[in-house]
């Protein structure tokens, strides 16, 4: 049954989405801040015009209702989809004023791989892209990686009697902590401890490898935040391979893993249940994905002439392996070179971004589990097969507790799993209706539906602006996971058709 | 066995220590698969 959105829910959502965009009005302050103390003064324009744009724009939405009520699920879908349209769009103005984007359009697709962590980047003269910009492109993926909905929570920014269901809307389930509120903070004490480890431990490696303070430690932060919030942005034009760095792409891999991993996971080890890794369905299946994966890559790129030596395996293979699974995205060889780890690393590795990370984490693909719950599916079917027709035969698997795999569990799998592929093999098609490989562009759709980042080339300042609207959306659908955004779609179309206001 | 809501900042100093040791350990492992691979098939 649709139903038209009625004027009290329009207000409601409006007053809700301007509280959201002053907190991101409010993060905006950081790259201005760096600008000053970097006396970057143009830049530093850029910000104060982008403040003051998104608090105009948070008072006007605000002001449509007086007071905050109590929201519904459906405003809950409603506000979350539209938060991140709206932060992706004001976000994009500083950028587009810095001079290095070809268009609004191309600002506004940098701060949608930044928002869902995908990591593409249409960024032109990015190795003299100034610090303050370098800043804001990276805290996108943090606010983005821990969700908007999720940072505005743990603020209490004035959310009543509906913050659980926008913190679901976003696409969220876990239950850390009774009460939402400390969820979500727990969340960001995760995110704190890893952020200060990886900016400390790559600073003293910066430090140690002769880079300049300031430079080392900016580097290190950004690094971190883009691997732990697995979002792939590098301040250079050649990522991490301008680091030419063993021990930062391993600090990097480590904050990979941590940054995959289901935050349910994460406080069960800090409450002290360390067996929970090895027993969990998710970790089995994504530990297994990885090896898997690996061993393929690395024995396709034996068989090269150019990528088969045992330090290549290591730092290309397994590398971009976890960087893919991961939803990380970040690269370090030249878009070029994916033709020389040849066939079966490029397609380990493609596969790699489609299965993706964990749930509950800021990794984007298919996910482990719902990969496990799949192949436990089959396993349970053909158990079923072999079974006498009056035997009752079930399935259970642990995942933070012991679970009954039942058959609500296996739909939900399978079409999520059905809705990726969709996209993923639609993505592609249209690449290719452009003329690029059916490879490359199917690489390149499966990077930005799962928000991983690696990219053979094709996006690129000089591509099609069909395909970076394409790109655009294929991120946006993955990151929410298509019901928030369908949710969206749906509600704005019925609602624009006349006749009967509710069905 | 239902989960229980304990106090997760408890142990999280542990904890973390615990998961640098994993992560670090399981790409030990993913370099030694890739290594091993590349034995079999180079």
């Amino acid at each position: 049954m649709w139903i038209r959105l009625q004027n009290s829910e329009i207000s409601s959502i409006a007053h809700y989405l301007g509280r959201l965009m002053f907190g991101v009005g409010l993060v905006q302050l950081v790259p201005l801040l760096t600008a000053v103390l970097s006396r970057e003064w143009d830049p530093a324009f850029d910000y104060l015009f982008g403040v003051g744009l998104t608090m105009l724009v948070s008072v006007l939405l605000m002001s449509l209702s007086t007071e905050a009520s109590a929201i519904s699920r459906r405003e809950a879908l409603m506000i979350s989809g539209l938060a991140w349209l709206t932060a992706t769009v004001l976000a994009a103005v500083p950028l587009v004023l810095s001079g290095h984007y070809g268009s609004f359009l191309d600002s506004i697709f940098e701060t949608a791989s930044g928002f869902t962590t995908s990591g593409l980047t249409l960024t032109q003269d990015m190795d003299h892209l100034a610090n303050a910009h370098n800043m804001w492109r990276h805290l996108t993926h943090l606010i983005g990686g821990q969700g908007i909905i999720v940072a505005a929570v743990s603020l209490a920014i004035g959310i009543k009697g509906g913050a659980f269901s926008l913190y679901l809307a976003e696409g969220r389930d876990e239950q850390i902590l009774p009460n939402v509120v400390h969820t979500a903070r727990f969340i960001w004490f995760v995110t704190g401890i890893w952020v200060a480890f990886g900016t400390l431990a790559l600073t003293v490696n910066g430090l140690w490898h002769g880079m300049s303070f300031d430079r080392s430690f900016l580097h290190s932060f950004w690094l971190t935040i883009a691997a732990y919030d697995t979002g792939g942005f590098g301040p250079q034009s050649s990522n991490t391979l301008f680091y030419h760095n063993a021990m930062l792409e391993f600090i990097t891999v480590v904050l990979m893993m941590a940054g995959t991993l289901n935050f349910n996971l994460h406080a069960d080890l800090w409450r002290g249940d360390k067996g929970e890794i090895f027993k969990n369905l998710e970790a089995r299946t994504l530990s297994a994905n990885l090896l898997i994966l690996t061993a393929f890559a690395a024995a396709g790129m034996a068989a090269t002439s150019l990528m088969g030596s045992a330090s290549e395996v290591v730092r290309k293979g397994a590398y971009h392996v976890i960087s893919a699974n991961s939803g990380t995205g970040h690269q370090s060889i030249y878009a070029v070179q994916w033709e020389d780890m040849g066939p079966a690393a490029f397609y380990a590795v493609m596969l790699a971004m489609a299965f993706g990370g964990m749930v509950s984490s800021t990794a984007g693909g298919i996910k482990a589990l719902r990969i496990g719950v799949m192949i436990k599916s089959v396993v349970l079917e053909v158990r079923r097969a072999l079974s006498p027709p009056s035997a009752v035969v079930r399935t259970k698997f642990h995942h933070l507790t012991d679970r009954v795999l039942t058959p609500e569990l296996m739909a939900a799998a399978f079409m999520i799993f059905a809705l990726y592929i969709f996209t993923y093999i639609t993505g592609g098609l249209i690449g290719a209706a452009y003329g690029y490989p059916l490879g490359d562009a199917l690489f390149e759709s499966i990077s930005a539906a799962a928000n991983v980042g690696l990219s053979t080339g094709i996006t690129s300042p000089d591509m099609p602006t069909g395909l970076k609207w394409v790109y655009t959306i294929q991120m946006w659908i993955g990151r929410l996971e298509f019901l928030t955004l369908f949710a969206l779609v749906a509600a704005v179309v019925h609602s624009l058709v006349p006749g009967r206001r509710n069905a | 066995m239902e989960r229980r809501f304990h106090n997760p900042y408890r142990y999280w100093a542990s904890g973390f220590g615990f998961e640098l040791l994993v992560f670090s350990a399981f790409i030990a492992l993913m370099a030694l698969v890739a290594l091993v691979a590349r034995w079999i098939f180079g």
